[in-house]
């Protein structure tokens, strides 16, 4: 009976946040399509809704109502797993990502995270790192030339950043001497206290590395669009299609936004302003300003060749981070 | 049943399951895709286990970091020559085979007679977290065999080097000719 | 043979890479735009005018009394009342056209042996708006109006006839047909679009 009630739990609490992070993402798309085209000089969707606001919906409905179109000559079974594999695995980060402390209203305690490991965050960077195989597997099913190029290319990128990014995540690590998310967060106290002003390496080379990982502009080098049609999902169409997008731009993006904020920012921490749901606003709005952040770069830089993106992670990446460690491990033993 | 036996039960399952599709599969993309699960239900017993870290590890080296290179070099390989098969090597892989899998047999039992005999049990790995219990064990008692690998793995780095280092001169010898 | 020049890129100094110099300069520019206006047109609810020399879709000019000399030299061997198409069915649009086959011009001789037009068929389907019939045309006949909205329910719909043609064309002089030719018609939106421009 315990286990049905644990399993009950699990399940209800991973429903809520899936369904969210479903509408979080459609409200991404939105907000993307509006920022993209104001860089532009251009309003961005302004018709279906008061600016646009039930563009995601009519977006959706689009995409679902498609003709599902499979080519004659791609590997079935892969074809249609591809799309899971890039989209699950990203999801799945959520697992270990968490919300804020836990907290009680009417007499319930709630968590707002499902679990709480204390190895969340080489968790959260298996799962990143795995769901790049749904690119690769996509590039191999399509069996045309462009997909092939696509996941080839995300496959030589992914060995270069994630060496880096797991080194520099290694700083904040050490400082606040745990694995576990909640207590890299509860590490940091106060302004002065957020990592930013400790590790501002780390936290360029996780920029960078976030970057590759989510396949934004200046390392989109797996579907470069001026290059490769669409990259590894030019064969796609319908939803099979709209899930690529939304995992690795929304939904890769905006988790991996998270875990920065949680390791540099101070996560959910901040003034008691708004009352009980403090914590959530505050964690929320860094997310939302991190984000921004990608978006900002994305739509301004043009595009690395994939050689170069590959030069940068271990010649210059990978050693700054291993020097972030040298230096952090030192100033630690001094200061005791 | 308890949650953590219906666990082992399913994994261990998907794990055999999928590791005899690594043998059986004409198709190697397949094959490698059934080698990624493998190694995905084995990290899930390492968390059912407790192991945390060791589960976590298993997933982002064995099934990406390594994966991700066959992958690499297996998609470039057209799918026709993927699927020879090669009767002569069948017969040779069946004796380094059973060897194998003594030794593994050996090595398993040998680890389940020898893991009772830590300082580890699994209260303490509730007490102090997993990864510190491996970095203790790291830095005290294997600390030797730790700094060997790393000398290895410098060795092997240098030598990568080397080996990139001396195509490109090449290139410009016969680029100056 | 050509000599190529070699131009070695600017290297970046130190400080620029350090800091992300010239990143920050690109992040700075798309700000800018970011808190810009928009210069967009909501198309189907704001209509831009086109210039007077837009090549839109064609028509006739009438006989109103504002013809070329080489009207009145041929008026005489025509049957054109006043406020009918001054085509004269001289086929040199046609001629001129990269695509002749879409005109259909007919004209018949009259009992009192004078020509008129009685078929002026424009199939726009197949044109490609080059605007090469109102320059071959000798009496200032056809002309290019600034209407863009071509699009239309029935492939039929696309044909243009004379006298559709000729009421575009009365249309069209009545508006804008004093018009000074120019591309900007009013200065001050193109300097709130566009800017200043400095002419060399």
């Amino acid at each position: 009976m315990e286990m049905l009630a644990t399993v009950i739990g699990v399940v209800i609490k991973s429903v809520i946040f899936i369904v969210g992070m479903f509408l979080a993402a459609a409200y991404l798309t939105l907000i993307e399509r509006k920022f993209a085209g104001h860089v532009q000089q251009r309003p961005g969707p302004l018709h279906v809704g008061y600016h646009g606001l039930l563009q995601p919906i009519a977006d959706a409905l689009k995409v679902l109502t498609k003709e599902d179109l499979v080519p004659n000559n791609v590997d079935k079974v892969l074809f249609y797993l591809a799309s899971l594999m890039a989209f699950v695995p990203a999801i799945m980060i959520l697992a270990v990502v968490p919300f804020g402390d836990p907290f009680t209203i009417f007499g319930i305690e709630i968590k707002p995270f499902i679990t709480d490991l204390n190895i969340g965050l080489i968790l959260a960077l298996a799962f990143g790192s795995i769901s790049i195989y749904g690119v690769i597997f996509a590039g191999w099913a399509s069996n045309s030339k462009y997909p092939m190029i696509g996941g080839l290319r995300k496959a030589a990128v992914l060995i270069g950043y994630e060496v880096a990014l797991g080194f520099a995540m290694v700083g904040p690590i050490m400082m606040a001497g745990s694995f576990s998310l909640r207590e890299i967060v509860q590490a940091q106290e106060g302004f002065f206290g957020a990592f930013i002003w400790y590790q501002p390496i780390a936290f360029i080379v996780i920029l960078f590395a976030i970057l590759a990982e989510t396949g934004r502009t200046p390392f989109d080098v797996q579907e470069a669009e001026a290059e490769l049609v669409s990259g590894y999902n030019t064969e796609y169409s319908g939803m099979k299609f709209g899930l690529f997008p939304l995992a690795e731009w929304y939904i890769g993006t905006f988790v991996l936004s998270a875990i920065a904020v949680i390791l540099f920012f101070g996560g959910w921490k901040g003034p008691h302003i708004f009352g009980v749901l403090s914590p959530f606003i505050w964690f929320f709005l860094k997310v939302f300003m991190m984000f921004m952040f990608f978006l900002w770069v994305h739509w301004t830089l043009p595009r690395y060749r994939v050689d170069q993106i590959t030069e940068i992670a271990w010649k210059v990446m990978l050693p700054l981070s291993l020097l972030n460690i040298f230096i952090t491990a030192i100033i630690i033993i001094v200061k005791g | 049943m308890e949650l953590s036996v219906v666990a082992f039960w399913v994994l261990s399952a998907i794990a055999v399951i999928s590791a005899i599709g690594v043998v059986f599969f004409k198709n190697i993309v397949y094959s490698v895709l059934s080698l990624i699960s493998t190694l995905i239900a084995i990290s899930g017993l390492f968390f059912n286990l407790g192991a945390e870290l060791i589960g976590a590890l298993q997933i982002l080296i064995y099934a990406v970091a390594i994966v991700v290179f066959y992958v690499l070099v297996i998609s470039t390989v057209p799918q026709y020559k993927g699927e020879a098969v090669d009767p002569k090597y069948a017969l040779l892989s069946a004796p380094f085979g059973f060897i194998l899998f003594l030794e593994l047999a050996y090595v398993s039992v040998y680890g389940l007679w020898a893991s009772n005999t830590g300082i580890f049990s699994p209260d303490i790995f509730k007490e102090i977290s997993n990864a510190k219990a491996v970095a203790t064990l790291l830095f005290t008692k294997y600390l030797f065999p730790f700094e060997v690998a790393s000398l290895i793995l410098l060795v092997a780095m240098i030598g990568a080097i080397l080996l990139g280092k001396k195509d490109i001169v090449e290139d410009e010898k016969e680029g100056g000719a | 043979m050509v000599k190529l020049k070699y131009v070695e890129r600017p290297k970046l100094s130190l400080l620029e890479k350090l800091l992300f110099l010239d990143f920050i300069k690109g992040l700075k520019v798309t700000f800018k735009n970011l808190i810009r206006k928009t210069i967009t047109t909501k198309y189907p609810y704001e209509k831009l005018t086109p210039p007077k020399r837009f090549r839109g879709t064609h028509a006739h000019r009438v006989k109103d009394g504002n013809e070329p000399p080489s009207f009145s030299v041929l008026e005489k061997f025509m049957d054109i009342n006043t406020g009918e198409s001054r085509c004269v069915a001289c086929y040199m649009c046609q001629q001129a056209c990269p695509m002749p086959s879409l005109f259909r011009i007919e004209a018949v001789q009259l009992p009192n042996g004078k020509k008129k037009v009685v078929r002026f068929d424009m199939n726009l389907l197949n044109c490609l708006y080059c605007g090469l019939c109102v320059d071959a045309c000798p009496v200032d006949c056809l002309i290019m109006t600034d209407i863009y909205e071509t699009a239309k329910y029935q492939r039929e719909s696309c044909v243009i006839h004379m006298d559709d043609m000729s009421e575009r064309g009365k249309d069209f002089d009545r508006r804008r047909l004093k018009e000074p030719d120019r591309i900007w018609i009013d200065d001050q939106e193109r300097i709130k679009l566009w800017g200043q421009i400095k002419w060399s």
